[in-house]
């Protein structure tokens, strides 16, 4: 899967910008605040429906302008399509999908799929649960609808049930439950099953980086297991869990007003050499970790879809050492569409020297590598 | 809209306000209403006040009816032992266009939402109960929208009838008749799926 031909317009610091991509390497060079993250930002967007790190849509339309217009083609076994998004500075937000509107959002998903990998990630292994969860979802969205659809009712559930708890109502507190229950069952299931699917790849890859003789593993753990209490839960022990850890925290969520359970307590954990890797990984083996995660997160879309997804890298290039860096490339399989932002082409040039280089300076883009 | 006479640009901007309108079909609309004969204007005009003043909603079901009780609770040909309930006037609407349901109605109007503050006082579930105390049903039939907030709607109403002896159902989720699979969207088909039968 792969984008030729970006377009955009009143998108960030963009004007106007017409750009066709190498289906391999392509490097965009550029000094600080000259827009490289946007032209990412751009390519997320048109495969995602959202930024990776706006707050908010207007966010993303150029000061002073009414409407940001993004159109990406883009092409895979099953074609060509073309993606365009139009964002209004305030108001709704309308997709097109060879040329026809979208009817909902989250029908976007999975006609483009790409992998971004931004300095953020590199928090993967140490950093908060929510940066965990969030790689699992985006992974499992990409591939299925349904996945959305149970994620989406869940979230909607929660929200309906926090707003009863922080009002202290405990009357209908008991049919939330049991559509926090299904839906949230749902939810574990389907992470479940994507980290077992997942782990494998993951203990190749950082092999590969980090060495023979060390091995990294990866457990998800539900938000009633303790650290090493492992699957497999069946549908039927997920729910009966849930219903018991539910009944077990009532007079506590009552108190604190909130929900205390469900997937969204879950946690993806990491051991290296046998050791939990959020308190005991140094420095060096995390990045070989997380590098590893995202190179697993690759071979999990290309399992579950067919077909490699587009790498986005975020200027993490330049975060790496010469050694890490050469082996994350080497690990990106062959045919793999890259898009990555550097500030300097130095480092990358050994590893990267067939990649079609673009440069960046205030807005506007120039292919080439001199200058 | 400064270019426009005012009592254009007033009728769009009212236009606009309808829900689905927006300033494109708006001024298509006023600009159609003013080509228009002046008995066809004062008729539409009539209409409009006319269904707002003449209809309201039944005092047994809260659908919505022009005379009370609705046609519905008093048509005697109806099997008054089965209760329909819904959220929306449309949704009996709906039902009676499947000419499959031969029952009486019972309209919520609306749907259990901590978020939006709707608790199961605000919607017409007192009147469904005091509903049962008079009449003389044996089965509910549960047919909020399949939304949580719908779900959880059926669910509590189930939870209090239940106990009272009644057989309470709901409406079952699933693939569209008459259609090909390819067309069916992707998260009804993998219910489909995850509920399918053996046969």
């Amino acid at each position: 899967m792969y984008i030729t031909a970006l377009t955009a317009r009143s998108f960030r610091n963009y004007d106007s910008l017409a750009v066709g991509f190498s289906p391999g390497v392509n490097i965009i060079v550029g000094a600080n605040a000259q827009g490289k993250t946007n032209l990412l930002e751009a390519v997320h967007f048109l495969a995602t429906g959202r930024s990776h790190r706006a707050g908010r849509d207007g966010e993303l339309v150029k000061w002073g302008r009414d409407l940001a217009f993004l159109r990406g083609e883009v092409s895979s076994f099953g074609g060509s399509r073309s993606i365009e998004a139009q964002i209004p500075a305030a108001g709704r937000k309308s997709i097109k999908v060879d040329g026809t509107e979208l009817r909902r959002l989250s029908d976007l998903f999975g006609i483009f799929q790409i992998v971004m990998f931004t300095p953020d990630d590199l928090q993967l292994i140490k950093g908060s649960p929510g940066l965990r969860r969030r790689y699992l979802d985006m992974q499992i969205c990409q591939i299925s609808p349904l996945y959305r659809h149970y994620l989406q009712r869940y979230n909607q559930v929660l929200r309906q049930r926090n707003k009863l708890l922080e009002r202290r109502e405990a009357r209908s507190l008991p049919v939330w439950d049991e559509q926090l229950v299904r839906f949230g069952s749902a939810v574990i299931r389907y992470r479940l099953r994507a980290v077992e699917v997942l782990s494998p790849f993951t203990q190749r890859h950082y092999r590969a980086i980090a060495g023979e003789g060390e091995e990294m593993k990866l457990a998800y753990q539900p938000f009633w297991a303790r650290e090493g209490e492992g699957p497999p839960w069946s549908e039927d022990d997920i729910q009966g869990l849930f219903r018991e850890e539910i009944r077990r925290v009532r007079e506590d969520e009552l108190r604190r007003g909130q929900t205390l359970v469900g997937p969204q307590r879950d946690d993806l954990v990491f051991a290296i050499a046998d050791r939990p890797a959020k308190s005991f990984a140094s420095q060096g083996q995390q990045r070989s970790g997380v590098l590893a995660c995202k190179l697993a997160e690759l071979d999990y879309i290309q399992r579950e879809s067919g077909e490699y997804p587009l790498l986005l890298l975020d200027d993490v290039a330049s975060e790496l050492d010469d050694e890490r860096r050469e082996r994350f490339f080497a690990g990106v399989p062959e045919g793999v569409q890259l898009l990555l932002t550097t500030t300097s082409l130095r480092p990358l040039m050994p590893i990267l020297a067939h990649g079609q280089v673009f440069r960046i300076a205030n807005g506007i883009i120039r292919e080439g590598k001199g200058g | 809209m400064l270019y426009y006479p005012r009592p254009l640009s007033r009728l769009t901007e009212e236009l606009a306000r309808l829900p689905g309108i927006g300033p494109k079909t708006s001024q298509r609309l006023a600009f159609h209403i003013i080509s228009l004969a002046r008995e066809d204007v004062h008729s539409l005009a009539q209409a409009l006040i006319e269904a707002k003043e003449k209809s309201f909603y039944c005092s047994r079901c809260f659908n919505i009816t022009d005379t009370d009780p609705c046609r519905i609770c008093t048509d005697h040909a109806r099997d008054r032992s089965l209760l329909c309930v819904v959220g929306d006037p449309r949704d009996v609407f709906a039902m009676e266009k499947t000419r499959e349901y031969r029952g009486l109605y019972h309209v919520l109007h609306g749907a259990i939402s901590p978020m939006e503050g709707i608790g199961p006082d605000d919607i017409k579930l007192k009147e469904l109960l005091a509903r049962l105390q008079q009449e003389e049903f044996k089965e509910i039939i549960l047919a909020t929208d399949p939304t949580v907030e719908g779900e959880a709607t059926a669910m509590y109403i189930a939870r209090l009838l239940k106990p009272m002896g009644y057989r309470v159902s709901r409406l079952a989720s699933g693939l569209p008749v008459g259609g090909n699979l390819e067309y069916v969207d992707e998260v009804t088909l993998g219910k489909a799926l995850e509920g399918r039968r053996e046969l």
